[in-house]
């Protein structure tokens, strides 16, 4: 094992994680990569509409069967 | 009153037939009776990774046609006795069953067998929804690459559709020191993505192609799959058995203790 192990910028399985999230999000929802990402920020455009909230305290999870929208009532 | 499980996967070549032949010889090591269905038909292959290809006299469409009679078509494992393999067709397609009769089928043989593993075909067309129509739970295994663990996801998702829910997920030909190098998905990061429990991780090991080159398990051998693979059947029986961290690199001096404490 080499001591002076200099990290990757980007490694290949980061990519690969970031890749996967994205197109599993898509097939669960069967719709594009980017529609997913256009459907969560419209999702946070609507719900900031009627609550006063930062993008800290809204997550928002497509799931296989679900949309998940959570909310932490409490300011940062 | 037996269990039928059906091992799946999406995509192909992840390494379902070799997980069913050496859980199925597992299994029948553990005093319980054991049957293996290919539900390839077209592309049969469960025969040759067991080494049983020169036995086959009728094949599963046979049985459903009425051909010859179940007990005809069932081969015996001479060297273990409480495993069973019903063969698939090579000259038929998908077709020639379908999942209403697969169901009846293997009703039928939860009466006599304590286990009836479902080996699925590569897809997701009418062979899958064969393979899982009489399924009581699923195992769907996946290796650590992006398109293995997509095709992962949709099954899990269908599994679901099916009423199948929980699958348990194993992963297999993890190589090692890619991991360590941050070159390979680990473990956590799959089961992470594909969020089911997971039953069982199988080093990538070179063991199991020379095994089934001869048509001989793995599972049985003192080779990290074979120990893998045992592992996994006691887990399916019920058991308690850690996962091992194949990828924890281990320090000088803990692996020096650790050699004085197995002595």
């Amino acid at each position: 094992m080499p001591v002076f192990h200099s990290p990757r910028r980007t490694s290949s399985v980061s990519i690969a994680k970031e890749r996967l999230k994205s197109v599993l999000t898509s097939d669960r929802v069967h719709c594009k990569p980017n529609v997913t990402d256009k459907l969560e920020s419209d999702l946070y455009q609507t719900v900031t509409k009627y609550i006063e909230a930062n993008p800290n305290q809204i997550k928002i999870t497509v799931t296989r069967s679900d949309i998940h929208i959570s909310f932490t009532g409490e300011k940062h | 009153m037996g269990e039928a499980i059906v091992i799946t996967s999406g995509k192909g070549g992840v390494g379902k037939t070799t997980t069913t032949a050496n859980i199925g010889i597992g299994l029948s090591q553990s005093d319980k009776k054991v049957i293996v269905i290919d539900t390839d038909l077209g592309l049969r292959n469960l025969d040759v990774v067991m080494g049983m290809e020169n036995r086959i006299i009728y094949n599963l469409v046979d049985v459903i046609e009425g051909n010859c009679r179940l007990k005809q078509a069932l081969i015996k494992d001479k060297r273990f006795p409480e495993l069973s393999l019903l063969p698939s067709a090579q000259t038929k397609d998908k077709t020639a069953i379908s999942p209403e009769q697969m169901r009846k089928l293997v009703d039928e043989l939860k009466e006599e067998y304590d286990y009836i593993l479902l080996d699925c075909p590569a897809g997701i067309e009418q062979g899958f929804e064969n393979a899982i129509a009489g399924a009581d739970r699923a195992i769907v295994v996946t290796t650590p690459e992006v398109s293995a663990i997509r095709d992962a996801d949709r099954i899990i998702g269908l599994l679901e559709a099916h009423g199948i829910s929980r699958p348990q997920l194993i992963i297999n030909k993890l190589r090692i020191e890619m991991v360590q190098k941050g070159d390979m998905m680990t473990v956590e990061d799959v089961t992470e993505i594909l969020a089911v429990e997971l039953l069982g991780v199988l080093p990538d090991d070179e063991q199991v192609v020379i095994a089934t080159n001869q048509g001989e398990p793995v599972i049985g051998s003192d080779s990290l799959a074979g120990q893998a693979y045992q592992n996994i059947c006691r887990r399916i029986n019920g058991e308690s058995v850690p996962i091992p961290d194949y990828t924890r690199t281990e320090g000088v001096l803990a692996r020096l203790l650790h050699h004085f404490k197995s002595n």
